[in-house]
């Protein structure tokens, strides 16, 4: 059949069961543009393979599994990415797994070995592309295959989309507040007068944070994603060169803003002269990032021609998994 | 298609779970017909939850245990599974005592294994089904634990799944009582409220809810104290909202507010074997309800707020000789209350009222 196009997703937690849900749900639209076959699933533990491609109703079935529960399916097999590729020939791989940012594994072997199969990548794993945004772009230009990664920062917003249309500009800064638990924690810090370790449990308990919270509170998170942001506007730097402090915010601190009039926010910034950081600001109740609450995000551009500022949701499983499905609408096109 | 709400009513025992969806199949997937399925707690559970967050953690053991139960009546090592890693969940949040978006996702958790476990149990019945998280379809402002329905965006989420539905011919499961605000945080609507879910949804697709229940529908009066009280056939959507407002068993003002607003609906509410009321559109004249508080007492109905009804009550009230110490009605809402000095036992009283009313005055 014409631009019909198979799948493999890899990485089945709360974004990959999102995704699949999505995918299915929105089937009858994408169908209109090309038919997708998802022919591979994998999470931690095992993967399943269907070369015909699952079924809609298989698919969401699968969704109702237990966490790393597809090795509990009969039919499954222990992960093996050699023996994926070789049964199944994805043209897509949608690399959902989670951020490692010390050796970007699993994700960056996983990418590598896609681009090389020659199958389109999309990605919201940003630590392969943190860690080696330039060599991957170089790699799937190389083999006439494209990488899908505007779920990565902002994923409820389309700011990467916004930075690749204004590449006449020169972007000279980007300030911006890009990990949602971190502002979701400190808005109830400010807003219930209550400490850190309570708001990081709200946040655990509601599903905003992960159960370990380090990526976001160390600065892991942010920093990853002002690395892509940095390459995409064509400013190179490297995820080991972004200067990180910790999140750790006392209450007498949050009372001393509001004597004040300021509010503390986690900013991860790019200055002009090159030098990236990630670190908790005290920012005025002027500042257009300083009334940004909740789980929402902003960044604000500073262009040589002005500066752009772009207020909207982060990338909550929903957001993330939208955008996956958009990248992969995009590379199929 | 049609929406079925199962209330905790009926969802007491591990075995309960298997049974409903048994009647389901029977009554509707045999007859081609694809439910929607509103789920509440299991009976009781919503009551431990709010227990256990207010710091009982012995009783987040007492739910875990009742939906283990249920895994083992399934034989179902997935939802033993699963059920496992959702109270571990509550569990951690439940370390200290919790509010706001907290304690509404603690206190929901009972919905949540319930659709788990029926959508299983519905599976081991044959039933094609699947889960539906309601925090992915149901919209609501960020109230947290009274939250009100936003219809709008509701809808759109709503029409993508009955589409998703019919493609994969096969069950939604959704839980009751519980949503989410536009950033996703969850909320629940009110005690009571998986009946407020269900007619949400049966309202914006124009189509029928199944109330399913212990009792076998809207009662005429309180059958504790009027002993020949039977379910009300028909109610409109007026009377079963004052009815609601009075707190007659089984009615939820949040209910019957979407049927009054989309006005494309029935409810129908009893027993798997008797359905007893039916809440529509239409406008049946004379009394329908009778209820009362210490001396208040109220009677529900269209035409029981006119001058002629009152005068036949009226009569009907002297010669069983209550003495009437004021009376109020106007012509917007079908209800008449009055006040009464009781001398006599109030039941005895409420019942040969009730036998008036129901016969003569109507």
């Amino acid at each position: 059949m014409l631009n019909e196009r198979k799948i493999a997703v890899i990485g089945f937690g709360s974004i990959g069961r999102t995704f699949v849900r999505l995918l299915t749900a929105k089937s009858h639209y994408i169908k209109k543009l090309a038919e997708l076959r998802v022919v591979a699933v994998a999470d931690s533990k095992g993967m399943v393979l269907k070369p015909s491609g699952f079924s809609d109703y298989e698919l969401i079935k699968l969704c109702e599994l237990p966490l790393s529960g597809l090795r509990s399916l009969p039919e499954s097999l222990d992960l093996d990415i050699d023996l994926l590729y070789s049964e199944v020939q994805p043209d897509i791989h949608v690399e959902l797994t989670p951020a490692n940012y010390e050796t970007g594994e699993p994700g960056l072997s996983n990418i590598v070995n896609a681009i090389n199969n020659h199958a389109h990548v999309v990605t919201a794993n940003k630590a392969p592309l943190a860690l080696r945004f330039s060599e991957l772009m170089d790699l799937a230009r190389k083999n006439e295959v494209k990488i899908g990664f505007r779920s990565t920062v902002m994923g409820g917003t389309p700011l990467i989309d916004m930075l690749l249309s204004i590449r006449s500009y020169s972007v000279e800064s980007i300030h911006g507040i890009l990990n949602a638990t971190t502002n979701f924690m400190l808005t109830e810090m400010h807003e219930k007068l209550i400490p850190m370790e309570e708001a990081l449990r709200r946040a655990q308990a509601i599903g905003i944070a992960e159960t370990d919270p380090r990526l976001d509170l160390d600065g892991w998170d942010s920093a990853a994603k002002i690395v892509i942001l940095s390459n995409v506007v064509r400013r190179e730097i490297k995820l080991q060169n972004v200067i990180r402090e910790p999140l750790k915010v006392e209450l007498s601190d949050i009372a001393e803003c509001l004597r004040n009039n300021n509010v503390i926010k986690y900013v991860a910034a790019l200055e002009p002269d090159g030098k990236a950081y990630v670190k908790p600001m005290k920012l005025s109740r002027r500042d257009p990032l300083a009334g940004v609450d909740g789980t929402l995000n902003a960044v604000r551009i500073g262009t040589t021609i002005g500066e752009i500022t772009l207020v909207g949701k982060g990338g909550g499983r929903i957001e993330t998994a939208h955008n996956v499905l958009d990248d992969v609408i995009g590379v199929m096109l | 298609m049609i929406v079925v709400k199962v209330g905790g009513s009926v969802l007491k025992k591990p075995e309960d779970f298997l049974y409903t969806a048994r009647r389901i199949r029977e009554k509707w997937v045999e007859l081609n017909e694809i439910p929607i399925i509103v789920v509440s707690a299991m009976k009781g559970v919503t009551d431990e939850l709010i227990s256990a967050s207010l710091g009982s953690m012995e009783l987040l053991e007492s739910v875990e245990q009742r939906y283990m139960e249920v895994a083992d009546e399934l034989g179902s090592r997935k939802l033993a599974d699963r059920v496992r890693n959702e109270i571990n969940r509550v569990r951690e949040a439940l370390k200290k005592p919790c509010n706001g978006i907290l304690r509404s996702y603690v206190v929901s958790l009972g919905e949540r294994l319930s659709r788990i476990a029926m959508t299983q149990a519905l599976e081991a019945e044959g039933v094609r089904a699947f889960e539906v998280d309601a925090t992915d379809v149901i919209v609501t402002n960020s109230v947290p634990d009274d939250a009100i329905i936003e219809y709008n965006i509701t809808a759109r989420k709503l029409l993508e799944l009955i589409d998703l539905s019919t493609r994969l011919k096969a069950a939604p499961v959704i839980e009751g009582f519980v949503g989410a605000d536009l950033n996703g945080l969850v909320t629940t609507l009110g005690r009571g409220s998986s009946d407020y879910t269900a007619t949400t949804i049966a309202s914006i697709l124009g189509t029928t809810a199944y109330l399913v229940t212990e009792v076998p529908g809207i009662m005429t009066a309180d059958p504790a104290v009027v002993p020949s009280a039977r379910p009300v056939e028909i109610l409109s959507y007026e009377e079963a909202h004052e009815a609601a407002c009075l707190g007659v068993k089984g009615m939820n003002p949040k209910a019957i507010e979407p049927l009054m607003m989309f006005n494309s609906s029935s409810v129908i509410i009893g027993t798997w074997d008797f359905w007893g009321t039916k809440i529509t559109s239409r406008k049946v004249k004379g009394p329908k309800i009778l209820c009362h508080k210490g001396s208040a007492i109220s009677i529900v109905g269209h035409g029981v707020n006119s001058h002629e009804f009152a005068l036949k009550l009226l009569r009907s009230l002297e010669k069983l000789s209550i003495k009437v110490a004021s009376m109020e009605f106007n012509e917007l809402k079908p209800l008449l209350k009055l006040s009464a000095k009781l001398e006599e036992e109030t039941k005895e009283i409420l019942a040969r009222l009730y036998d008036k009313l129901f016969s003569e005055v109507s």
